[in-house]
């Protein structure tokens, strides 16, 4: 310690309790110091920009960052794509179609918090880049429709540039000059708003936090059995409160999103399919989730209605607790089959 | 608008820049500082801005008439500060106490067989009203004792009363420290700028990154109170004892940066309490400014320690009940007054203690003493904390049944608050609250990086209140 020059204002009432003792301190030393810490901040943010672009940590951004990839380095012409939230990034395997019909295809199937809303900025930028498929796919589980998707939230941390976001994403038309603040603030300050993230890197390189599963050159993220707790641990148990969450209707951001993609499906002339994601049978069993689902099927139905191009499949795919890792995630051998499922009735329709 | 939010640190951004420039025109520099406060008032309900106004408006004619009034006309005197006394309590009995008081009448005709239809009403409590009463009410109070010249600024005066870095929780300021401060230039220096932005920093860490971590197994214990007990009420008891001291000397430290960055010195409200010796060592080193406050306008006025034993008891523990009130209404701070009270009065009659001879005792013999001390402080968190009686009464019954569960969270908190324990003792053992400020420059960097770094990382980033709001 420095022997200081120090002087206080004070006169304790006994010599226990402590005061304040002021030490002198020239002001070009304080100014340096304080640029310092800020300078030094500035650069922990900027490295953090620059690590987080490179691997956003976050199971769901890294799975973004991939699928947009999967787009880019795209060298042949398919004939389908699949879009969707996580219960088809792992449940359905375009190896199977194209081993059994000949049909090749991409997942680029994401996370339920992107909503519908992902999906339409998936299928614009490949419809931007390559020939248009003959079929598009869209793959939800069950609570994704009546998700918010906040798109400061959305937009700020989608681990795509922000140029790409803002100049061709239906969304950014209805963004106000203090969202783009926000998502602004959100894509240059990680070290606060993607503080979770960096957590985890650290955690991640001492082997606590785990990395995700890795994706295929197609897309499908295969989970293996081995290593994961299959979803034995009183999925009926949980059953009931799922159930109070459920709402069978699609929010607005949601909505907005479908209605865009039936218009990309006449506008491009190609087939779009709404089909729900797997299931666990148990939670299909009961009483008020089939009243839900039935609600669901109704709007379902009416996209249906809406354009020859669109088409529903009602069917439900059910899974047992073994085949599974959550209410609706299967684990890679069941993913086969559903994707087999999906496959004939949508191909083999005839 | 919290002190740990965005718009708090963007409106003082803004507010300083202005400050600065008009630092040396006292007038103008205090319009913008009586504007800025009320729109910082105002941000929480804007409609209670009447009401401080009228604080304002009559304390400040108190005092002009109090001025005029001859020192030997003493029923006068007494009339013009009646007047002040009787609209300030009268503001806090309304919007504070009425429901108490109300629910607590009914229920005792209840107890006598009785049926009440008094209404209790709906009535918002605004924030920082049991602060700035009582900064108020020290000011006419002085000015009546002839220890203040009453102020003949409006602005000034208003701006004492309306000061944004300690209008809504403290700490309580004396009209004697804080206007002859704005009615001058300001000064300030590097040393002074030095430790402002340490009382910030620590401050923020203090809120964020401890107090509202260590919250949540406070209000996990507490909430569930039935199913814990042994060694889980006594974690729930250290995590609501940490929780808030750095939530409450947190806001005091931002309260104090803030105004020291600005040239005003704010007086100190924590000295390291829970090193306490004695529980009048506590009440010396807690919330000071509500302690001098209440020992100057109401120990003292009762007679302090001038008269019989028993009356000094009484005075004490009187006291320390009406201080307890202020916090809340609601009967378990008054049972933590009274606690505090009769322990004050207890160790009074019994200690023979000397916290000015420390030299004589010995090490084993102190330790014990803080231990002591730190038991009873724990305990009386307990009814602080506490929801209702019964409560109370299960947690103290449950508090001593043999169960070491709950020893992780025991370990979770320690860490958690691990930087306040190492900063709490190098204080102590300095006897100095900005030791910080004496290390060597380059690891006063570091440790304000790190310290950063852990905020904003590990930080609960909730925005939640700080927990003297309430009151």
């Amino acid at each position: 310690m420095e022997n200081p020059e120090t002087y206080t204002e004070e006169v304790p009432l006994y010599p226990v309790l402590p005061v304040e003792k002021f030490k002198l301190i020239k002001p070009s030393k304080l100014l340096f110091s304080v640029l310092l810490v800020f300078s030094f901040m500035i650069l922990i943010n900027v490295l953090a920009i620059v690590y987080l672009a490179n691997d956003p940590i976050n199971r769901a951004q890294v799975v973004v960052k991939k699928k947009w990839e999967l787009i880019h380095e795209l060298d042949a012409p398919l004939n389908y794509l699949v879009v969707g939230d996580s219960s088809a990034n792992q449940g359905f395997n375009p190896q199977i179609v194209d081993d059994t019909i000949g049909l090749r295809g991409l997942n680029l199937a994401t996370n339920g918090n992107f909503g519908f809303v992902d999906d339409v900025w998936l299928l614009e930028t490949y419809l931007a880049l390559h020939p248009v498929p003959q079929t598009v796919i869209v793959i939800h589980t069950y609570d994704t429709p009546q998700r918010e998707v906040p798109a400061i939230d959305l937009i700020g941390t989608y681990a795509i540039p922000l140029s790409d976001l803002l100049n061709y994403t239906y969304m950014a038309d209805q963004l106000s000059f203090f969202d783009v603040i926000e998502i602004y603030k959100i894509r240059i300050l990680p070290i606060y708003y993607r503080r979770s993230s960096l957590m985890n890197a650290l955690t991640q390189s001492f082997g606590i936090f785990e990395k995700p599963y890795p994706l295929n050159e197609d897309g499908f993220m295969s989970v293996t059995p081995k290593g994961i707790n299959t979803f034995n641990s009183e999925p009926d148990r949980k059953a009931p409160l799922h159930l109070q969450l459920l709402k069978a209707q699609f929010s607005q951001d949601n909505l907005n999103a479908v209605n865009r993609m039936i218009d990309l499906a006449e506008t491009y002339d190609f087939d779009l399919y709404f089909v729900n994601g797997p299931s666990y049978m148990g939670l299909e069993a009961d009483e008020k989730f089939q009243v839900f689902r039935q609600n669901l099927h109704k709007i379902y139905r009416r996209f249906d209605e809406q354009s020859p191009n669109v088409y529903y499949i009602p069917a439900v795919f059910l899974f047992p607790a073994e085949a599974m890792v959550s209410m609706d995630h299967l684990i890679a051998d069941a993913a086969d089959d559903y994707t087999r499922q999906v496959m004939t009735l949508i191909w083999d329709k005839d | 608008m919290l002190f740990n939010s965005q718009q708090f640190m963007i409106f003082f951004i803004i507010v300083y820049l202005l400050f600065l420039l008009l630092k040396n025109h006292i007038n103008t520099r205090n319009i913008l500082l009586l504007i800025s406060s009320y729109i910082f008032y105002g941000s929480w309900d804007w409609r209670f801005l009447f009401l401080i106004f009228l604080s304002t408006l009559v304390d400040y004619w108190i005092g002009i008439q109090l001025g005029k009034t001859d020192v030997s006309d003493l029923p006068k005197r007494k009339r013009l500060l009646a007047i002040s006394v009787i609209f300030n309590l009268g503001m806090l009995g309304i919007f504070k106490y009425f429901n108490f008081f109300v629910a607590s009448f009914s229920g005792l005709l209840a107890a006598f067989g009785f049926r009440s239809d008094i209404a209790i009403l709906n009535i918002i409590l605004p924030v920082g009203i049991s602060f700035y009463t009582f900064q108020t009410l020290s000011y006419s109070i002085d000015v009546y004792r002839n220890q203040l010249k009453p102020s003949y600024n409006f602005i000034t005066f208003a701006t004492f009363v309306a000061f944004f870095p300690q209008l809504v929780a403290g700490p309580i300021e004396r009209a004697s420290n804080l206007l002859p401060q704005l009615s001058e230039k300001v000064r300030i220096t590097p040393e002074k700028v030095h430790s402002a932005l340490f009382l910030i920093l620590w401050g923020y860490f203090k809120k964020v990154a401890i107090a509202d971590h260590v919250a949540i197994y406070a209000n996990t214990i507490f909430n569930d109170y039935e199913i814990y007990s042994g060694l889980s009420v006594f974690v729930g008891l250290l995590a609501f004892a940490i929780q808030i001291y750095c939530d409450f000397s947190a806001y005091s430290d931002i309260a104090r940066g803030v105004a020291r960055l600005m040239g005003f010195e704010l007086m100190v409200n924590f000295r390291l309490p829970y090193f306490a010796l004695s529980p009048s060592d506590f009440w010396n080193r807690w919330h000071i400014s509500l302690s001098t406050w209440l020992r100057d306008y109401l120990y003292i006025p009762l007679g302090g320690n001038r008269q019989s034993v028993a009356k000094t008891y009484r005075n004490l523990i009187l006291t320390m009940i009406l201080g307890g009130l202020w916090h809340g209404a609601a009967w378990n701070f008054v049972l933590w007054g009274s606690f505090h009270g009769i322990v004050l009065a207890l160790f009074r009659r019994f200690d023979k203690f000397d916290i000015h001879q420390l030299e004589q005792y010995s090490r084993l013999y102190l330790f014990f003493r803080w231990c002591m001390m730190l038991g009873i402080i724990l305990y009386s968190w307990l009814l602080f904390r506490a929801e209702s009686l019964d409560q109370i009464y299960q947690m103290t019954m449950q508090l001593f049944i043999p169960n070491v569960a709950n020893i992780t969270s025991l370990i979770e908190i320690l860490i958690y608050a691990s930087p306040l324990i190492v900063m709490q003792i190098a204080q102590a053992k300095s006897k100095d609250l900005l030791i910080f400020t004496k290390l060597n420059i380059h690891l006063q960097v570091l440790f304000s990086i790190v310290l950063l770094i852990w905020l904003i990382v590990y930080g609960q980033h909730g925005h939640s209140e700080f927990i003297y709001f309430q009151f």
